[in-house]
């Protein structure tokens, strides 16, 4: 029997699609690259380009902030993507008969793909434009999303099956009904919102002033339009931004972003943001554009200042103009980025209803519209959407569209509720570890080319990032039934988290808990286990490594060796490749302090003839105190064995670093071990 | 609670070096209170077993097994249809179980695993003391809340002796003197002139001691 588990890790629940982040940085941070990229992907049809450019609501939740920044769960994902891992997944060999329509091949079209063909479903993709990816093509620009990863995401999407017509408008070259009568059961208006707002003052007309869409579209499409030295962009979001960086990579010198209001609102990425800070973008922040000057062409643009008034009924400040305040800017062209909206030509001509903002009107719950076999989602549904928005919707749609055509209630999803907050006075006692700064171009080479801005974690840094998390929700959990109220737990705890409950029967851990394993290990009555579902304490782990390796030469003896190696502060790829060397098997442990003194004994009945521990030095550890429970638990058990005659030499604790030390050692303990000679004498 | 020390590995061993069928029992009371006899340690002790076994090329099934108490005849009696395939059973409990194990079971061999050594307080985590012998007359009532028969290295019933050394005790200079304790207490108290008479020596005649507690006995009669 285990104690209830009260919510999830918010960085799960905040994210649309309920991407598992907790646990796919959990399996990075024990060296799990590949499962950790299927677990991303089974859930995610988009890691590479999430990787790069999502919105990272995940990040904005994550509890380690309250500690000191939070983890890099992102760019972890980004690390992921750029391995050359495929997904796996098996379609189902008898599929359904009914065919799918999907209008739009962006991620919100793409995504519900994927999963109607995972599901059985028949689909074919229409889409306008002669390549798919939506927005991810011809919006976002190359230096943040290159078209290697997109077209990665994609090639894998479209493996499942899915059928993808190009060039082919629907609402135009094929009508709704003509889907209808090619026998399509159910259509998913995937379409985005490409059609551009307007600025709607004076001089909006003349030549140089550009959407930004048509802007990215034509760079994207190559030998796009060469801007002037002057850009004014118009705008603050990631739209605005993009337009800003695309025309200094286009040819402008001197580009300034006008946003009426302040910094702290702008609907963008921080990244993003200070990147372009960094390329040296002029913001001009609390301000307007009133008129674009010029005749024949754009000589300026003429703003006025803002402030911030009332909030409005969305709970933003609305900005008000400052009488009097105008000023002008002499600019060559002015970039339009104020938003967008769906095309409306197919909706209006099918009578599919639309919302005053004029964007799609579905049900929320299950994507339908008005219409009863068209669905609908992405930014056509959600102006201003995001690309993990796209993606939930898709797979919502997904879901829903296959309630419909079985003829069953769409049941959704359950909500996820988060943990409760890290205690105030928990946060003193976690161990500050900086968050891993991502690698970039340097500026000056960056904004002559579109080549990727931000380079990626090498296999060093991403497992130091993913050993920062705090492993929300999956810490220690008491067995009611095994716990003898014997507070051990409550004394041995680095953090205090385990309480004896009122009325003093059992021990309770609550959500501060940091999964240090320390509790599990020492409870006399096993009565703890973590919840962590990919931690085994090394037990799994050991078993597998000594089924693996194949039984030692007849003739000369080497030596069966295991290493319980912790990947905290050390280079993981380096020891790892020690340890193959040297034909030692590893088994990789998120701290040697959950390591169990029967766990090593059962290494040797194995038959490894000896045991290593390599993880951290004195004080090295993430969790403060694991390095000195590990030594006494190593001590305490080459005690007892050296009670039968097993050598202390084959029970040891390395330390990973510095690691020109760490392989002249390990060399050392190789031979001393080699010269022992077996743990089972044969002849006995 | 009681307070138990686990036997050497040495001892172990030459316990049960002749037989080829054992079993390591843990119980969930004072023995896993104290982290000594409990689940983790029975586990902990038959993987040593079985190392040491294979070791030594013997033959051996090494089982484990932890009962809730192994002084209460239920939960012995849980483990009636198992004990067959056991020759040896070495218990993590305290000498109270080992005993009822080896009286419930007559054909097993019976063996303890820990030295049973005395009642016994928490004074830190991992840190225990005698504080009770189990008496049968407590008389903390008259010492200001000291027993002085526990704690006292010569059990005397009117102290100090004359090895009381600036409030420790010349047996273990690490024991404080618990008649310095008891006269301090009884100070503060207000009650000092308690201990001027003298206190008549303890009635250890009656050993075994036994006791009956009528109104929880049962009697289960078909009516
Ligand atoms: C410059 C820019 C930067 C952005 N940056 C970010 C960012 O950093 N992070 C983030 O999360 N989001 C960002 N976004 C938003 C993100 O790209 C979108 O939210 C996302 O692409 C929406 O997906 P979708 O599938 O709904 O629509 P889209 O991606 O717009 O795809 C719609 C597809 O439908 C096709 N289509 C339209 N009408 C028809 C028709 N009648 N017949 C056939 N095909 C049709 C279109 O050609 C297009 O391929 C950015 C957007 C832009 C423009
Ligand atoms: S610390 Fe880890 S588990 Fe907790 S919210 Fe952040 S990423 Fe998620
Ligand atoms: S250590 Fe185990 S038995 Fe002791 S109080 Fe904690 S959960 Fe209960
Ligand atoms: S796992 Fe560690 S942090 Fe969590 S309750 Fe146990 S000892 Fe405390
Ligand atoms: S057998 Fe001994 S150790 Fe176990 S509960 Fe009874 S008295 Fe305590």
């Amino acid at each position: 029997m285990k104690a209830e588990i009260r919510g999830e890790a918010p960085c799960i629940t905040a994210c649309p699609i309920n991407q598992d982040a907790r646990d796919y940085v959990q399996l990075i941070a024990r060296g799990h690259f590949e499962e950790a990229f299927q677990l991303v992907r089974s859930k995610n049809p988009f890691p590479a380009s999430c990787g790069r450019i999502c919105t990272r609501r995940c990040e904005e939740a994550c509890r380690r902030t309250a500690v000191d920044e939070p983890i890099a769960i992102c760019w972890l994902k980004r690390f992921l993507s750029d391995k050359d891992f495929t997904s796996s997944f098996t379609i189902p060999q008898r599929g359904y008969a009914e065919k799918v329509a999907i209008v739009g091949a962006g991620p919100a079209g793409l995504s519900a793909a994927n999963d109607l063909c995972l599901l059985g479903y028949r689909c074919v993709i229409f889409e306008e434009l002669q390549e798919p990816g939506g927005m991810l093509r011809v919006g976002v620009p190359r230096y943040r999303l290159p078209r290697e990863s997109l077209d990665k995401d994609i090639a894998n999407i479209l493996s499942l099956g899915a059928e993808l017509r190009t060039e082919i408008k629907v609402g135009v070259d094929i009508t709704l009904a003509d889907l209808q009568k090619e026998d399509f059961k159910a259509v998913f208006l995937a379409i985005g919102s490409h059609k551009p707002l307007r600025l709607g003052i004076p001089g909006e007309d003349l030549p140089g002033v550009i959407p930004a869409l048509e802007f990215f579209r034509k760079v994207s499409l190559g030998g796009g339009p060469r801007v002037g030295r002057r850009v004014a962009v118009v705008g603050g979001g990631d739209t605005a931004l993009d337009a800003a960086r695309t025309a200094l990579r286009t040819g402008a010198g001197e580009v300034s972003l006008i946003y009426r209001r302040g910094l702290e609102e702008m609907p963008c990425e921080t990244e993003g943001r200070k990147e372009a800070e960094e390329e040296g973008i002029n913001f001009i922040l609390l301000a307007a554009p009133v008129e674009v000057l010029g005749k024949n062409r754009v000589m300026g643009l003429r703003c006025i200042r803002m402030t911030l008034g009332e909030p409005d009924t969305g709970g933003r400040r609305r900005p008000v103009p400052l009488p009097g305040s105008e000023f002008a800017l002499a600019v060559d062209n002015v970039l339009v980025a104020v938003g967008q909206s769906p095309e409306l030509g197919l909706l209006a001509r099918n009578g599919i209803e639309i919302s005053q903002k004029g964007a799609i009107k579905v049900d929320e719950d299950t994507m339908l519209t008005n219409v009863p076999w068209v669905f609908a989602g992405g930014d056509a549904i959600a102006l201003g959407g995001t690309l993990v928005q796209a993606i939930a919707h898709g797979r919502r749609a997904a879901l829903s569209i296959h309630s419909y055509l079985r003829g069953e209630r769409f049941q959704s999803p359950v909500a996820l509720e988060p943990i409760e907050e890290l205690s105030p006075a928990k946060t003193s006692l976690i161990k500050r570890e900086v968050r891993q700064r991502m690698p970039m171009l340097p500026v000056a080479p960056r904004i002559k080319d579109f080549n990727e801005v931000e380079l990626g974690f090498p296999e060093e840094q991403a497992v130091r990032e993913a050993r920062r998390c705090l492993n929300c929700g999956a810490g220690a959990v008491v067995d009611p039934e095994l716990c003898a109220a014997c507070l051990t737990c409550v004394r041995v705890c680095p953090y205090d988290v385990p309480q004896i409950s009122l009325g003093g029967k059992r021990a309770e851990i609550g959500s501060d808990c940091q999964s240090c394993g320390v509790c599990a290990v020492e409870c006399p009555a096993n009565a703890i286990s973590l919840r962590d579902r990919y931690e085994d304490m090394g037990e799994k782990t050991l078993e597998s490594v000594m089924g693996q390796l194949p039984g030692r030469g007849v003739s000369q003896y080497a030596p069966t060796i295991v290493a319980f190696v912790c990947q905290y502060d050390s280079n993981p790829p380096a020891v790892a490749q020690e340890l193959r060397r040297n034909g030692v098997r590893a088994v990789e442990v998120s701290c040697i302090s959950k390591l169990e003194p029967s766990t090593f004994v059962k290494a040797f009945e194995m038959g490894a003839d000896a045991v290593l521990i390599v993880g951290c030095q004195p004080g090295g550890c993430h969790f403060d105190a694991g390095h000195a429970w590990a030594k006494r638990r190593l001590d305490h058990t080459a005690r007892l064995l050296e009670t039968m005659g097993v050598e202390r030499q084959r029970l040891q604790w390395i330390s990973p670093i510095p690691e020109e030390e760490f392989f002249k050692i390990l060399r050392d303990s190789m031979e001393e071990i080699k010269k022992l000679g077996p743990v089972f004498q044969t002849n006995k | 609670m009681i307070v138990a020390r686990p036997k050497s590995f040495e001892d172990i061993k030459k316990l049960i070096h002749n037989y080829k069928k054992v079993a390591v029992m843990g119980c969930g009371g004072c023995v896993t209170v104290r982290s000594i006899g409990g689940q983790k340690q029975a586990e902990e002790l038959a993987a040593l077993i079985r190392l040491w076994a294979k070791r030594e090329g013997k033959e051996m099934v090494v089982t484990e097994v932890t009962l809730t108490r192994q002084c209460e005849p239920e939960f012995i009696d849980s483990i009636k249809e198992r004990v067959g395939d056991w020759e040896v059973v070495v218990s993590l409990a305290c000498g109270v179980g080992v005993q009822c194990l080896a009286e419930r079971y007559p054909r097993v061999k019976v063996f303890p695993g820990v030295d049973t050594t005395f009642m016994g307080a928490t004074i830190e985590a991992g840190l225990y003391w005698e504080r009770c012998v189990g008496c049968g007359e407590c008389i903390v009532g008259e010492t200001g809340g000291f027993c002085p028969v526990a704690r006292c290295a010569k059990n005397m019933m009117n102290g100090p002796c004359g090895g009381s050394q600036g409030g420790r005790c010349e047996v273990s200079p690490e024991t404080p003197c618990v008649w310095q304790l008891i006269y301090e207490r009884m100070e503060e108290l207000g009650i000092g002139e308690e201990l001027d008479g003298i206190r008549p020596p303890k009635d250890w005649s009656v050993r075994p001691q036994r006791m009956v507690m009528e109104h929880l006995r049962v009697e289960k009669k078909e009516p």
